[in-house]
């Protein structure tokens, strides 16, 4: 009976509905969260836990005494079995709650806690011992034996009704999938209100109109400025700045009496105004945001890999630095003139220590490379960056007309590591079997430094070429835009993941676009090669960093875990750990996270239980289930409020359980967004139930 | 008779690389001789579309001095063979290799220690037009060692597949 006691255990954690609605009332009215680049939780911030605990017994005995313990606090129940801790600190994404009472198993569990809610929790403790041999002791625990046939609910020996006991085990493999796997994507125009907030805890019915905030505008500068400054500047206009929001964005209000249309066109005309938008109110999904830049939809990289819902949890921040190890890049460029540009450096041959410019005048790699990762963004023109901001370091080790040298590369590492940047990219290559001395060490001490490595696998169709190769590198191959592994690209144990990086055999617009050079006029143009896969990780990465992920090695396992598993199950040479998946990368969805249960016809659900990690996979073992045919589903709480909706991950499988002995499952999960609507209702009455 | 003159013509475009600097690892290529298509505004454009390639490679080597240090000066020239243009594929931005060989023993590779982008092009060889890539050796092998006696040279483009040109022999003192 240990097993029916523990599936008994059960966790209902729900929001207090009142304070949740309260949080999002004080969102809406203008009260933003931490600014970007603080997207990590915030250790000052406190939630409440309350609840009661019983007796897993039928009559659901309150358990006076019981002693609960979390964040370091403890508390004890009282005659009613209830509970109440206040003022606990977020200490994660997920912590530890243990219940203990005399004359009771142990019951530890994890909460997703969020800061400034009350989460509600039912306990359900089993005696201690109930229904081991010869204990005799817990009432109404004598029924049946595990696997001996009966039918759950046919009775037992009479008196009180029994739960059975079950042999059958359901093992699923979890797995993510990109938004873009779904049936559909929905879409928002919000404005970049919600560039400064995380997505906020809401209930499916608490979403909000995209209306503006009379008078107020998010206005987007072509630097940073001292907000006293340019309200002198604009005292004339009827307009002053309100707040200086982050990097060059900032909240103006109308000061005269003009029209909020007559307001916003003066805006518009003022020097130095890069965009105007009119303040909205938070959304609090994590829906797609789709940029107004003009190629935004030939982009097809950045929906394959789902970063336009990364945006919605962060757009990048001018506080993390990516260098670009390439060609140099061409500044003046109208899609990169606006970025920010630091600590360029040039180690090839032909131009000063100090002349990063690229020398092409076809084909500018790095530019293309920069463009990919944080080309102006939502400047109505061109394309989009995987970063609306980022700062560049633009470290030329080769020449566009003549390549480079390894040593030029060990060079540029040092020189980047040295001067500030967090994450580096290298999409070139030389062969493997030149092993040199210093580039390793360059590397190596990259990587104690916390440095992230980012390096294209290769075009060979071969084996996997350096500084992917090294193991302190995140080796990026390319796929198609059917995610498939792209002709060219290099393969073997070294892979991490795979990204975009197109192919244009049958058509241009089947490689990855970006900022270029053409016959001497800057443009754009479409290109193919793991050159141009390295970059969007390189990029997500530096949307990692500005949500608070910033431990190289996290975001290294994150990528690979979070990735949507393509080829073979698990890891493979070709796909590596599969393709990267950004909205679950900054969400830290690891589908370890997942809970995964196994619900009966009968509304009776086995579990949860947390997957593990098994080789390249991710694997729930859920025991003790009933025979017959079932569901097994499984969700993160990606968006951190106990409650399964909009920007959770989720799925579910049918299988058919044995009475004895073992069932594999596939289990995908998906954003919840993008199931079809049959799919969510199932999992909304077996989760939020 | 076709060989012989566009011969001579590397000859030539070997002895302008190294009056432009004996100093160099490798040299600039000539544009491959195509004029890429004019894209309108800022329209992204991309590579052009696949022909079968066919084309004519040669390749010349010879000692040259330049302010008391000597060196040699390898060419390779290419060119579309037919009367259509000759697209190629390359896997990164190498476009071009020179070997030396001594004996069936590589003594030196002009890519060696060398790093391309990672990107996957496509270049246009044009009938009657010569594209010529050039690069200097400084008679040593990757160890600073001299190399004495006979010697092969062989340039390769590193097409998608690879073309390599017969070799050409230098005496070395």
């Amino acid at each position: 009976m240990r097993s029916l006691a523990k599936a008994r255990r059960t966790l209902r954690p729900r929001l207090a509905l009142p304070v949740s609605l309260a949080l999002l009332a004080a969102l809406v009215t203008g009260c933003f969260g931490s600014p970007i680049g603080g997207g990590g939780l915030n250790n000052d911030q406190r939630f409440s836990l309350q609840g009661t605990v019983v007796d897993a017994g039928p009559a659901a005995a309150p358990v006076a005494g019981a002693i609960v313990q979390a964040a370091g606090h403890e508390t004890e129940t009282g005659p009613d079995g209830a509970f109440s801790l206040g003022n606990l600190p977020v200490q994660g994404p997920s912590m530890p709650v243990t219940v203990s009472a005399p004359g009771y198993e142990t019951a530890t569990f994890l909460i997703q806690p969020v800061a400034g809610e009350v989460l509600v929790l039912d306990v359900i403790l089993a005696p201690t011992g109930a229904g081991e041999p010869g204990d005799g002791g817990t009432p109404g625990d004598g029924g049946d034996e595990p696997g001996n046939g009966g039918d759950p609910g046919d009775g037992g020996s009479g008196g009180e009704p029994e739960d059975p006991v079950y042999s059958g085990v359901v093992e699923a493999r979890i797995r993510l999938v990109n938004a873009s796997a779904g049936a559909s994507v929905s879409t928002a125009s919000a404005g970049p209100a919600d560039l400064l907030t995380r997505p906020v805890a809401r209930r499916p019915q608490a979403a909000t109109v995209d209306a503006s905030v009379p008078g107020e505008w998010i206005v987007q500068l072509n630097g940073d400025y001292p907000v006293q400054a340019v309200n002198t500047t604009w005292a004339a206009a009827g307009v002053q700045i309100v707040e200086h929001l982050a990097d060059n964005f900032y909240l103006v209000a109308a000061t005269g009496g003009a029209s909020d249309a007559e307001t916003e066109d003066r805006l518009a005309r003022l020097p130095n105004v890069v965009s105007v938008e009119p303040n909205r109110p938070v959304h609090p999904v994590a829906v797609a945001y789709n940029p107004n830049d003009t190629y935004f939809a030939r982009q097809w990289g950045l929906t394959m890999v789902s970063v336009p819902q990364a945006w919605n949890v962060t757009r990048g921040s001018r506080n993390v630095v990516v260098a670009v190890l390439d060609t140099g890049l061409l500044p003046n460029h109208p899609d990169i003139q606006g970025i920010s540009i630091v600590n360029g450096r040039n180690f090839a041959s032909g131009q000063s220590a100090t002349n990063y410019t690229d020398d092409a005048t076809n084909l500018s790699h790095g530019t293309m490379v920069t463009g990919i990762i944080g080309a102006m963004t939502n400047n109505g023109s061109g394309m989009a960056g995987i970063n609306w901001s980022v700062s560049i370091m633009p470290v030329r080790v080769m020449s566009s007309r003549s390549g480079g040298t390894v040593a030029a590369v060990g060079q540029g590492i040092r020189w980047a590591v040295d001067n500030g940047a967090h994450i580096i990219n290298m999409s070139l290559a030389w062969d493997a079997s030149y092993n040199d001395t210093f580039v390793n060490q360059q590397i190596e001490y990259a990587a104690s430094r916390g440095v992230v490595l980012v390096a294209g696998a290769g075009n060979d169709s071969g084996r996997i070429t350096m500084p992917a190769a090294h193991p302190d590198v995140i080796a990026v191959g390319a796929v198609d835009r059917n995610k498939r592994v792209a002709w060219y690209s290099n393969y073997g144990p070294q892979l991490d993941v795979v990204a975009p990086g197109g192919d244009t055999r049958s058509g241009q617009a089947g490689g990855i676009l970006s900022t270029d050079i053409v016959s001497g006029r800057l443009g754009y143009s479409y290109q193919q090669g793991t050159s141009f896969a390295s970059p969007h990780v390189a990029g997500i990465a530096a949307l990692m960093y500005s949500a608070g992920i910033t431990d190289a090695q996290e975001i290294r396992e994150l990528l690979r875990h979070t990735a949507e598993d393509l080829g073979t199950p698990g890891f493979d040479n070709y796909y590596g750990y599969g393709l990267v998946n950004a909205y679950a990368a900054v969400t830290r969805s690891d589908p370890v996270r997942a809970q995964v249960s196994v619900a009966a016809e009968d509304g009776r659900v086995t579990g949860p239980a947390l997957p593990q990690r098994m080789g390249g996979q991710t694997i729930a073992r859920i025991e003790g289930v009933a025979p017959g045919a079932q569901a097994v589903f499984a969700w993160i709480d990606t968006v951190p409020d106990g409650v399964l909706g909009e920007g959770d991950f989720a799925g579910l499988a049918a299988v058919n359980v044995p009475a004895e002995g073992t069932v594999a499952a596939d289990l995908v999960l998906a954003l919840w967004e993008t199931l079809p609507s049959n799919d969510r209702a199932r999992l909304d009455a077996l989760v939020n139930r | 008779m076709r060989d012989q003159w566009w011969l001579a013509l590397l000859l030539v475009a070997g002895a302008v690389m190294v009056v432009a600097g004996l100093g160099a690892t490798g040299g600039a290529p000539n544009a491959p001789g195509s004029e890429p298509p004019d894209y309108p505004g800022m329209e992204p454009s991309g590579s052009p579309a696949h022909s079968q390639a066919r084309v004519h490679l040669g390749v010349a080597a010879q000692e040259l001095e330049l302010d008391g240090r000597s060196g040699y000066v390898m060419s390779l020239g290419v060119m579309a063979s037919g009367d259509d243009d000759a697209v190629l594929t390359f896997r990164s931005g190498q476009m071009w290799d020179f070997v030396v060989t001594q004996a069936g023993r590589e003594v030196w590779r002009w890519s060696w220690g060398r790093v391309f982008p990672a990107t996957v092009t496509e270049h246009v060889f044009r009938p009657g037009k010569l594209a010529v890539f050039t690069a200097t050796w400084d008679g040593r092998d990757p160890t600073g060692a001299p190399v004495s006696g006979a010697v092969e040279v062989r340039a390769v483009l590193t097409a998608d597949p690879p073309l390599e040109t017969d070799p050409v022999v230098l005496h070395l003192p």
